[in-house]
């Protein structure tokens, strides 16, 4: 069976940047939380999160998230 | 200058009142009905008596405890902006979502109603509704740690 996974560098661009997750978080309108979450690759962003998070490093969707295909 | 509310808030309070105002009618109801149409508490029995009461009053307690919390809220736009990302927050929406939802959430209350007015009708239809009553809250609360975990926390 294909699974697919969403990964994204998420933490290291954030880190790069000198940026707190609060920060991240009130800079996109969403949770801390959602953003530890995203880090870890344990939840994977709606499309409007993806597209404000782009926006707010002001990168492309696509260099913030890809897709990882693998067979399980 | 008028305090700007959030929608969401005044949703709530206003689901919060009209709520009030159902348990004030309900205490009315059953208090004149009672040894009538609606058994009194001497022919409940002790489960019936003390969960009727549980709901009653626990309902009652819950929802003016949340209006307080609403109106200090409003008072505090800090907290009120924290509260409002937390509440529009895209992860905790899908949680709820999975976890049953507005559906689930319209259900149980729809049960607890049934539980406390069944409590004074038939002990045989109120013991049914509390037994669903109880496996839906279960469902929700199993699924919603489950859901919880699984997109981190």
């Amino acid at each position: 069976m294909q699974e697919i996974h969403v990964d994204n560098k998420l933490r290291e661009l954030r880190k790069a940047r000198g940026l707190s997750q609060e920060e991240v978080a009130r800079g996109v309108g969403t949770t801390r939380q959602t953003i530890t979450s995203i880090e870890v690759g344990k939840y994977t962003a709606s499309l409007p999160l993806a597209l404000r998070l782009a926006r707010y490093f002001g990168v492309t969707v696509e260099e913030l998230f890809w897709l990882e295909e693998g067979v399980k | 200058m008028a305090q700007h509310t959030e929608p969401w808030i005044r949703k709530k309070i206003v689901i919060l009142w009209v709520g009030l105002i159902l348990l004030l009618i309900a205490m009315v109801v059953v208090g004149e009905g009672s040894g009538t149409i609606f058994l009194s508490s001497r022919e409940q029995t002790s489960l019936a008596e003390d969960v009727t009461r549980m709901v009653y009053f626990g309902g009652l307690v819950f929802v003016i405890v949340r209006l307080c919390h609403y109106r200090n809220l409003r008072k505090n736009r800090l907290r009120m902006e924290e509260e409002t990302l937390q509440y529009y927050d895209e992860r905790r929406q899908l949680i709820h979502e999975k976890s049953g939802g507005l559906l689930v959430d319209i259900l149980l209350i729809a049960l607890m109603a049934a539980v406390f007015l069944l409590g004074f009708v038939n002990m045989a239809a109120f013991e049914t509704a509390l037994g669903v009553l109880l496996v839906t809250a279960g469902l929700k609360i199993g699924f919603y740690q489950y859901y919880k975990r699984r997109y981190g926390e």
